[in-house]
């Protein structure tokens, strides 16, 4: 029986509205930047034009873009442009770090957002999961309008809280997902003593395309603490006392190492990763990653 | 090891090393809390830091505590001292009160090892003042006291301590080091220095320096370093020490014997010693003596004077170590004798029953004109016809009856300076006295009165004493409370009694137990008279047969006769003080110099004058309106004996310091002890900045 359906809060549905304009925002700065690029004319992978490559069907290709580009470029078909896409976003605790739009949360929000958004204009199916220890929550894609409705409501609705299992998520993930897919997961991931990558190469192996966006806080990067502090763990609640003057050089030293190892071990497993501060505009991370990957493919 | 501090009130400061670790701990009571969700980070980091991290912090942590423990205790100035161990004069380090003591005595100016050791010890003065440290402060304390130079305060001033040391001059008085010490110790508690010293530089003889000090200021015992300018080594020394002139009546009546008295204070025997008399500065006697080591001779010689002569007279020995003491001096004026008129008023052909038995025996004893006072015994009918020229006394012994023609002779003989005694008894009739000789009496008389009913009735328990004299006054100084005994156990069973009249210059010098006069002053003119209210004899009291009774007639009759006066003139030792207490107003005092000596008047009474000590040897010359006279000045007995303390006494009575040169300082332990710290603190501040850089 299907739910009744419910009337969204008045908040809610501000929260919604502003993530939408928001994530509209995001994307038409991404799209004028991507014009403005030196990659002009260059595609993503959902883009409604390929460039030719030797295989294509000649037929397909689109002789007016020739005409204006100097390129051959085929048309692609309806079901080879509709892809897939699983946002996986990280609702843990220690993604509720940082106030406002520094809130790594809400930063990984609008991300997702944004590229339900581009997905959506580009008639691909945008799906989403929230994870926690496990994935809690999962949208499966689809294309049309209301659909990006409901992925606001449910982004918007979401709460940090409890802590992470990524190994656990992914797990869950793997399971759910059928076909192939561009897996986009949105996470600090904060659980460097688990080797993800195993599962991650599982994806892969079923013909996920799998990025990473790590979302950090400049805190965490920078530790730019200046007292004497009692550190909480948000998730463990464990706490260590510690002057940040200290030890700062070697947190930076520590946390550096962990973010290269992670960035090491994408590039070793074909894996995309972006860095997206959340002192920096969303639309930098995403434009960041769209034009790696037009020059990947 | 004794550890000090200068400042001791810096070492509070020290509490300020508790400072890093109370901050340590507020800090870390005061640490922010913050959900941080990056904290494995934080714990990794820490955990990887921690050890190396803790190490830094605790080294930190030590090196400021002892950075902050170290700054106040370089500021409180410490320094160490050996418990027990001999203070080092030079201990110049830390800073100190040095008193320094210097013996002038007579004994300083005896020669050892061709110099005198007055000079070695001035030296060694200098030497040790010029060692004492920048901060010390330090006075000169001379023993005796200089009769010129003020005393002197504490001072920074090295060279203020060296002009005074310059200015020192040998004297020739005898050691007293008491008064000295007790200035040091004043001295001492004034200063608010650490360490306290007394440096005393003298020759530690053996007669001045054996009394027990016991110094202490503010509770702490000071220690008396004593420089020993002869190393206790013995010096040989001969001295007069005795010089008497007494008429010698076996030999003739104009005879002398002169008694000069050696005594040789070194090891070895002497022989054939010459001593040799001078008179008036001419050579009248001489002889040898032969001495054995540390024994005493005398060599007696017989001199003839001519009458009513006065003269200097002085006996010599050869020179030797300490010279001073090889002359003696004597002033000997060979007329004063004094001739007492004794009336009998009650005479008895039993000698014991007599009334002038008892005091003709106390006046001249044996009868052998060996006291000074010549008696001649009348009866009164006596006074009746003859004058009282030659005479300087006059007794009356119960003299029942005062005509009026003698009432008038005793007058004019008392007013003219004459002394007249007067002893009651159960003969004296009092109205007679009244009539003819109250301007002599003390008051008008009134009649016996008995300690029971009648004389005969008088029992032993019924009688009076003499209460306790007034042992301040002339007659009554050489008495004292066991002397004088026999006199106040003696019974009085009868005395005179008489109504005081307002007349000044009458004394009460003695009384009874019940509180009447026993012994009363009158002067009258130039004269004296006492009133003896009970008699000379045994009629009415036991006194006359207790020992006390002879020197107190003698003593008396000295008084009466203005003796005292001749008294204040006797030969001295230096050091001591001149008195002038008679009634003759002095003129004045010169030194053998013919430098006038200043007078100035005594406490006890107005017509008493007395000079400061008097510090050179020689004759020294009265003016008063009577005439001239003098007294010698010798060199005190004690200060001719050089030998040596003995070893035991030095060790326990002080520090002793041998060596005459100075400046031996000691290597200061305070002074390397603050340098130990010095080089700490720098260590430590040298320490935490490469901690501090460790760290990053």
């Amino acid at each position: 029986m299907p739910a009744a359906p419910t009337i969204l809060p008045p908040d809610l549905l501000t929260r919604i509205g502003n993530l939408k304009v928001h994530a509209r925002t995001v994307v038409d700065g991404v799209l004028t930047g991507l014009h403005k690029s030196p990659h002009h004319g260059s595609s993503i992978e959902f883009a409604e034009h390929k460039e030719y490559a030797p295989g294509d069907d000649i037929r397909h290709i689109d002789w007016k873009a020739y005409a204006r580009f100097d390129r051959y470029y085929v048309k692609k078909f309806e079901d080879e442009t509709n892809l897939r896409c699983h946002l996986v976003v990280d609702a843990s605790r220690s993604m509720d770090y940082g106030e406002g739009d520094k809130n790594k949360l809400a930063h990984a929000r609008v991300l997702a957002a944004a590229f339900a958004y581009l997905l959506l204009r580009q008639q691909d199916s945008p799906g989403l999961s929230l994870f926690r220890e496990r994935i809690e929550s999962y949208i499966p894609p689809r294309g049309t309008l209301t659909h990006y409705q409901e992925l606001l409501e449910s982004l918007v609705r979401m709460e940090g809280g409890g802590k992470t299992d990524l190994s656990a998520s992914l797990e869950n993930l793997a399971e759910i997902l059928r076909g192939r897919n561009l897996v986009l997961i949105f996470s600090d991931f904060f659980d460097p003593e688990r080797d993800i990558f195993q599962l991650l190469a599982r994806l892969r192996v079923r013909k996920n395309d799998v990025a990473l966006f790590q979302i950090l806080h400049g805190d965490e990067i920078d530790f730019p603490f200046d007292f004497l502090g009692q550190f909480e763990d948000p998730e463990s609640g464990g706490s260590v006392l510690a002057d940040p003057d200290a030890i700062r050089e070697e947190y930076r030293r520590v946390f550096n190492a962990f973010t290269d190892g992670l960035r090491r071990s994408c590039l070793e497993h074909g894996i995309e990763y972006q860095l997206a501060r959340t002192d920096e505009p969303p639309e930098k991370a995403m434009l960041a990653f769209l034009k790696r990957r037009g020059e990947v493919r | 090891m004794n550890l000090g501090f200068l400042h001791p009130l810096f070492l509070w400061g020290m509490l300020g090393a508790a400072l890093p670790i109370i901050i340590h701990l507020i800090n870390r009571r005061r640490a922010r809390r913050v959900v941080f969700s990056a904290t494995y980070f934080v714990q990794l980091s820490n955990k990887r830091l921690a050890r190396r991290l803790k190490l830094k912090q605790w080294l930190l942590l030590l090196f400021r505590t002892l950075l902050l423990l170290l700054i106040p205790l370089l500021l409180a100035r410490p320094h160490v001292s050996e418990r027990g161990a001999k203070a080092r004069v030079t201990d110049s380090a830390v800073p100190a009160t040095r008193i320094l003591v210097f013996d002038r005595s007579l004994s300083m100016q005896a020669r050892y090892d061709g110099a005198q050791l007055f000079e070695r010890a001035r030296d060694k003065a200098r030497d040790l003042t010029t060692a004492f440290g920048g901060q010390d402060n330090f006075a000169l304390i001379s023993a005796p006291p200089s009769p010129s130079a003020k005393p002197m305060e504490l001072t920074f001033d090295p060279g203020e301590m060296l002009r005074g040391i310059d200015d020192l001059e040998p004297s020739f008085r005898a050691t007293d080091l008491l008064p000295a010490l007790d200035r040091a110790r004043l001295l001492l508690e004034s200063s608010t220095l650490p360490r306290k010293q007394v440096i005393l530089i003298g020759d530690a003889t053996r007669n001045g320096y054996a009394s027990e000090i016991s110094l202490s200021s503010g509770g702490e015992p000071v220690a008396v370093i004593l420089h020993d300018v002869r190393e206790g080594r013995p010096v040989a020394n001969t001295a007069i020490t005795g010089f008497t002139a007494e008429p010698s009546f076996f030999t003739g009546p104009r005879d002398w014997k002169l008694s000069v008295q050696v005594s040789n204070f070194g090891s070895e025997a002497l022989a054939g010693l010459p001593v040799t008399v001078l008179a008036d500065g001419e050579n009248v006697a001489g002889g040898f003596l032969d001495i054995e080591a540390g024994e005493t001779a005398t060599k007696d010689f017989i001199q003839r004077f001519r009458k009513n002569t006065a003269m200097r007279l002085e006996a010599r020995i050869p020179k030797d170590a300490l010279d001073a003491d090889n002359r003696r001096r004597l002033w000997l004026a060979a007329s004063e004798n004094l001739n007492a008129l004794v009336v009998n008023g009650r005479p008895s052909v039993t000698r014991h029953l007599d009334e002038i038995f008892y005091i003709r025996e106390a006046l001249n004893p044996g009868d052998m004109n060996r006291s000074r006072i010549r008696t001649t015994a009348v009866t009164p009918d006596w006074l009746e016809q003859n004058p009282l020229d030659g005479f300087d006394l006059v007794f009356l012994c119960d003299v029942p009856e005062i005509k009026e023609t003698v009432g008038t002779l005793l007058t004019s003989f008392v007013s003219d300076g004459g002394g007249l005694f007067i002893a009651a008894g159960p003969g004296l009739d009092p109205d007679s006295y009244n009539r003819h000789l109250l301007p002599l009496l003390p008051g008008f008389l009134r009649g016996e009165h008995m300690a029971g009913t009648t004389s005969r009735e008088a029992g032993r328990g019924a009688a009076v004493h003499l209460s306790r004299f007034d042992y301040g006054h002339s007659i009554f100084r050489i008495f004292s409370d066991e002397t004088a005994k026999s006199l106040y156990d003696a019974p009085v069973r009868g005395y005179l009694t008489f109504d005081p009249d307002a007349r000044p210059g009458k004394v009460i010098l003695a009384r009874y137990t019940d509180n009447s006069p026993a012994l009363v002053e009158q002067r009258v003119g130039q004269g004296r008279v006492m009133l003896w209210t009970t008699s000379v004899s045994r009629s009415w009291t036991d006194l006359p047969i207790q020992p006390g009774f002879l020197p107190l007639i003698q003593e008396s009759g000295r008084y009466l006769a203005g003796e005292r006066r001749d008294d204040d003139i006797r030969n001295r030792e230096a050091g001591e003080r001149f008195r002038w207490t008679g009634e003759e107003e002095i003129r004045s005092l010169l030194d053998p110099d013919g430098k006038e000596i200043p007078l100035e008047p005594q406490g006890d009474g107005a017509s008493s004058v007395g000079s400061p000590p008097l510090e050179t040897p020689g004759f020294y010359t009265v003016k008063s309106a009577s005439g001239v006279r003098l007294f010698a000045v010798n060199t005190p007995l004690a200060e001719s004996d050089l030998r040596p303390l003995s070893e035991d006494l030095r060790e326990k009575l002080y520090n002793v310091q041998a060596g005459a040169s100075g400046g031996e300082a000691d290597p200061s332990a305070g002074e390397e002890f603050s340098g130990i710290l010095v080089g700490l603190l720098l260590l430590f501040f040298a320490a935490e900045v490469a901690v501090l850089r460790w760290m990053g």
